[in-house]
């Protein structure tokens, strides 16, 4: 079938008085069906965390639901979780950065999908998702709350206290101050992990191409449809932004300034890893769960990520999945639309790249036309409404 | 590991690369420089990009001995002058055979495999390109 329409999309083109419409309907190559199957399925199949005992559990699942929606985490009893992860802004803030006890520096990624990550946060801080859950605790910036004040909080609370010791088979006054921040962690991932994205009309597309159903994939709208060609082909987006989550995982540096004020810099990985290396909240601590500890296959990648230079201002490669929702954009939100992103990579200044970035990236001069279709096949990553 | 090489030839056939000493000289080797060549097997065979991988590596030295000294293992992206965000850490499970593991290719395109062995002269550096789909 495909092979078909590419012959008849040749035939087309070749025929000079074709009416445009026609000559427009965009075909995919062998290859290129291959590297957008490689974007699903969607969703991916369930998965529990090792290091997280309560990982799926469905009382951690709703004590998890509870602290997330409780101010009294924070000191100031103003600031949950959901103040910055608002469930109706699809667990994000729309604001360019964060403001919490104090006014970040980052831009409040959303946590639709985050359980599949490898790395949390845009430095990749954490290894795990229940420690990226303590993180934010503590963070002066974000609740500037205490191991103490999170105890205290459980032990004093009826149904708080109930719920904790009915999770953890133990009470948090007797677990011990430490493990009752963890075991909060915990039950936060165990509810985050059930923040799965809907289905997107991409999805939708991809699946029927995989099945060969060309009425079906014909429903793709023809922009997002050469958007995605551009995706996956000239725009090279697919070299960072792959996998069902359009993401490697990791971390590079697009030429998103790194300045945060005068003479200030946000060193991104870098900072990253450093912050990761001293955590004991990781898959290589005494924390995690996992019977085979900091030898269990899910700990490699944490045992040999390595310090070096180019770590320095590089930045996770975002999911874009649901990426309509989550304005305004990158680690520091200075871009506030999809087509301002689009203006970033049509036009970014090599010279701010570092040198293993410039030889991967190159402004790409999109025509408007190119930059319209791009943002039409990242919309198209977006549930319908 | 001393069972293994009692039935070196054995276990090479029945594909038992990780307890059985290098085979050497490797008939087909993917790697060589002088005295020295290697190849490899990767496990998965096929990883995914962003999918840690682990390596077997077979090792043979001069006088088609198997080579018994450190190797050092790497990857990089030439076209992209970058390397893996990762440092692989590398165990010998017999003779001239090599574990390494913590390998993470995070984009894909043309990588190449590097490896330096303590040869007898020096530093023996050797490398085999790996298309990553
Ligand atoms: C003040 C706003 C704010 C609050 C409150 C907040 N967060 Fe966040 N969250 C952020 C920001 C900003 C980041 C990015 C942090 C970074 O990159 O350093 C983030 C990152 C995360 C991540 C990593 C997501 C990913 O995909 O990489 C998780 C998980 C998370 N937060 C969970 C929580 C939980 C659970 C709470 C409550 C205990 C919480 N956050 C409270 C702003 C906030
Ligand atoms: C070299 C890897 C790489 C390539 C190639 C790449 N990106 Fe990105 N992308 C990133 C990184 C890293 C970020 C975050 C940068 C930051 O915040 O500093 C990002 C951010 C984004 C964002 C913002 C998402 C958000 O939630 O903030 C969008 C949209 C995006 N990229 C789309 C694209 C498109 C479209 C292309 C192709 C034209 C592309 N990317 C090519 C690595 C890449």
């Amino acid at each position: 079938m495909i092979r078909l329409l590419v012959l008849a999309a040749a035939l087309i083109g070749a025929c000079a008085n074709a009416p445009s419409a026609i000559a427009q309907a965009v075909s995919f190559s062998e290859p290129e069906r291959a590297a957008i199957l490689r974007f699903g399925p969607w969703p991916p199949p369930p998965s529990t965390d090792a290091s997280n005992r309560v990982s799926g559990d469905e009382k951690a699942i709703r004590l998890g639901l509870l602290l997330f929606n409780d101010p009294r985490l924070s000191p100031s009893g103003r600031v949950a979780c959901a103040s910055c992860h608002q469930p109706e802004q699809a667990f994000a803030d729309g604001l360019p950065v964060a403001v919490g006890a104090a006014k970040g520096v980052r831009n409040t990624p959303s946590l639709l999908d985050a359980g599949f990550s490898r790395w949390f946060g845009w430095a990749g801080a954490n290894d795990t998702l229940w420690g990226a859950s303590i993180r934010p605790i503590t963070a002066a910036a974000e609740m500037a709350s205490a191991a103490e004040h999170v105890q205290s909080l459980i032990t004093t609370d009826t149904a708080l206290s109930a719920t904790f010791t009915q999770t953890f088979g133990e009470s948090a006054e007797a677990m011990g101050t430490e493990p009752v921040l963890v075991a909060v962690g915990k039950a936060l991932a165990a509810y985050q992990e059930t923040l799965i994205s809907k289905r997107t009309p991409f999805d939708a597309f991809r699946d029927a191409l995989a099945a060969g159903n060309t009425a079906a994939t014909s429903t793709y709208a023809d922009s997002a449809k050469r958007g995605l060609k551009l995706f996956i082909g000239e725009g090279r987006c697919s070299l960072c932004h792959l996998g069902p989550r359009f993401t490697s995982g990791e971390f590079d540096d697009i030429g998103v300034p790194f300045f945060t004020g005068p003479g200030k810099v946000d060193k991104g990985r870098y900072a990253g890893i450093q912050y990761f290396k001293d955590s004991a909240f990781t898959r290589l601590g005494a924390y995690s769960d996992d019977p085979a500890g900091k030898d269990s296959p899910a700990a490699i990648p944490s045992r040999h990520v390595a310090l070096q230079g180019r770590a320095f201002g590089s930045f996770k490669v975002p999911s874009l999945r649901g990426v309509q929702e989550t304005a305004p954009y990158m680690h520091n939100g200075t871009l506030k639309t999809l087509p301002e992103v689009m203006e970033h990579y049509s036009k970014m200044d090599q010279e701010r790249l570092h040198i293993d970035g410039a030889a991967i990236l190159r402004p790409l001069n999109l025509s408007p036309q190119q930059a319209l279709d791009l943002e039409a096949f990242l919309r198209s990553l977006s549930p319908m409404k | 590991m001393r069972l293994a090489g009692l039935i070196t030839g054995v276990a090479a056939l029945l594909s038992a690369p990780t307890l059985a000493a290098a085979n050497c000289p490797i008939a087909a080797p993917m790697a060589a420089a002088g005295d020295y060549q290697l190849s490899y097997t990767l496990t998965p065979a096929l990883p995914a990009v962003g999918q840690p991988f682990q390596m077997m590596i077979q090792a043979c030295g001069p006088a088609n001995s198997a080579y018994t000294g450190p190797i050092l293992v790497d990857a990089d992206m030439p076209a992209h002058r970058h390397s893996m965000n990762y440092k692989p850490s590398v165990i010998s499970t017999a003779p001239g055979t090599y574990v390494a593991e913590g390998f993470l290719l995070h984009m894909p395109g043309d990588w190449r495999f590097k490896f330096r062995l303590a040869g007898a002269n020096g530093p023996v550096r050797l490398a085999h390109g790996h298309v990553q789909p």
